[in-house]
């Protein structure tokens, strides 16, 4: 990743609830490494940790638990879930040459049956945000590596 | 930008979505969307659920 990736916002069409206009998604491209197919993940910054569907765990990525499991409330369920070590890779935004897929490996929770509307794949602070710098402006956002925080703002 | 997604006719299905953001199959669930994949060699689409309008969607984790 040379430069930064850029992406357009998402409307999925879930429509405008009390919003005064559409509700746009942070959405990337994600798999795991070699798979055929990709799932549209969203980028959640509240989100503590990503998240995936169960089925993901077939998928490739070298899955490894962790034996440790945490509390997740997601979309108004309660549910205690494993975490594991997973291989996941971000695909460049649609339409550019923007080059080949980064993989990361980080902590996933997994959770079985997915309960979700929109996407299998929640992307959080653990397994996602300390591996890259997400920039969001009014028009779009974009994705850079981790370092390229670290060097614009140098802890002290 | 925004990129929209014209996913009324599928909603609530798991769909597979081409370069184009067209659907190349879908499911009743992502179980079976992904076995008809599997089983028909389908590449290079990526997945989501449909959202039915109206249907809040919520993204909330803690």
């Amino acid at each position: 990743m040379a430069e930064a990736w850029l992406y357009n916002y998402t409307d999925f069409g879930e429509g405008r609830g009390r919003s005064p206009q559409p509700v746009l998604r942070a959405v990337v491209e994600v798999a795991t490494p070699l798979a055929h197919a990709t799932f549209q993940a969203v980028i959640d910054t509240g989100g503590p940790i990503t998240v995936i569907a169960g089925i993901l765990l077939g998928a490739g990525g070298d899955p490894v638990a962790t034996g440790s499991t945490m509390v997740l409330r997601l979309g108004g369920a309660t549910n205690e879930v494993p975490i594991y070590e997973l291989t996941l890779e971000v695909r460049p935004p649609s339409g550019t040459a923007a080059g080949r897929p980064i993989a990361w490996r980080g902590a996933v929770a997994v959770l079985d049956p997915w309960p979700m509307q929109g996407t299998a794949v929640l992307l959080g602070q653990a397994g996602f945000l300390d591996a890259f710098t997400v920039t969001f402006g009014p028009d779009g956002f974009a994705l850079e590596p981790a370092s390229t925080f670290r060097a614009r703002f140098p802890i002290a | 930008m925004v990129r929209t997604l014209d996913l009324a006719d599928w909603a609530g299905r798991w769909v597979a979505l081409d370069e184009h953001d067209h659907v190349a199959r879908d499911a009743e669930t992502l179980e079976d969307l992904m076995v008809i994949l599997d089983a028909e060699g389908v590449e290079g689409v990526s997945i989501m659920r449909a959202p039915v309008p109206g249907e809040p969607v919520v993204y909330g984790l803690g």
